[in-house]
């Protein structure tokens, strides 16, 4: 799954640390989002979304796989 | 919370008076502390574990009480979500390796033709799957 994260996150001039610290989880976790190493659960997804002020899908791109 | 604390406390005073009942045999009762041959070692290797297990969660405790910066990302680390999967993922890897590890253990013990060790391995070998087997069933039904 793509996500629009590090886009948003920079062009809202936050940290990953901030977000991190907001979010309630490390940073080692926003930076494996961004770098798209880590899917989140839906629960961590709505927090970053709310957030935002977004909805799920404009900052996660699900895309089916194609065989 | 409160609970845990005196539950620490406690281990701690056994594992206190487990270690230096051991010491205090091998200087002064050194033919008691002979008599009990290699399973003294258990309860010193016992004693020593639930002496550091204790003092560490007590340790914590007093630093998280005095700092909370550190109790919250304390906090934050245990319950990351990323780090959750990824202990999750290591003990799900872990099965197999002990499996696999089990297996050959078994395996040699059979070659050497010791046949009680050899059925203690295939005894734990079975129960490690077996357990596995249940844990399934039981979280298949709760998640």
């Amino acid at each position: 799954m793509k996500n629009r994260l590090e886009e948003i996150r920079k062009s809202k001039g936050i940290r990953q640390e901030e977000l991190a610290d907001i979010l309630e989880v490390s940073r080692q976790t926003i930076g494996s989002l961004e770098n798209g190493r880590y899917n989140p659960s839906i629960t961590l997804a709505f927090k970053v979304a709310r957030y935002f002020n977004m909805r799920i899908e404009e900052i996660f791109i699900y895309e089916e796989e194609t065989l | 919370m409160k609970n845990k604390k005196y539950l620490s406390l406690v281990a701690l005073c056994i594992g206190v008076t487990t270690v230096l009942i051991n010491i205090t045999m091998d200087v002064w009762l050194p033919t008691i502390s002979e008599s009990f041959g290699t399973y003294r070692w258990v309860f010193v290797g016992i004693g020593a574990g639930l002496t550091g297990a204790a003092a560490s969660t007590l340790l914590s405790k007093k630093m998280y009480k005095t700092n909370p910066e550190l109790a919250r990302q304390a906090r934050i680390n245990e319950n990351d979500e990323r780090y959750v999967q990824v202990r999750k993922t290591a003990a799900y890897y872990m099965w197999f390796i002990t499996l696999f590890v089990l297996v050959a253990i078994s395996l040699t013990f059979v070659a050497l033709n010791l046949k009680i060790a050899a059925w203690l391995g295939l005894g734990t070998l079975s129960l490690h799957i077996v357990l596995y087997v249940i844990l399934l069933f039981k979280l298949n039904k709760t998640m």
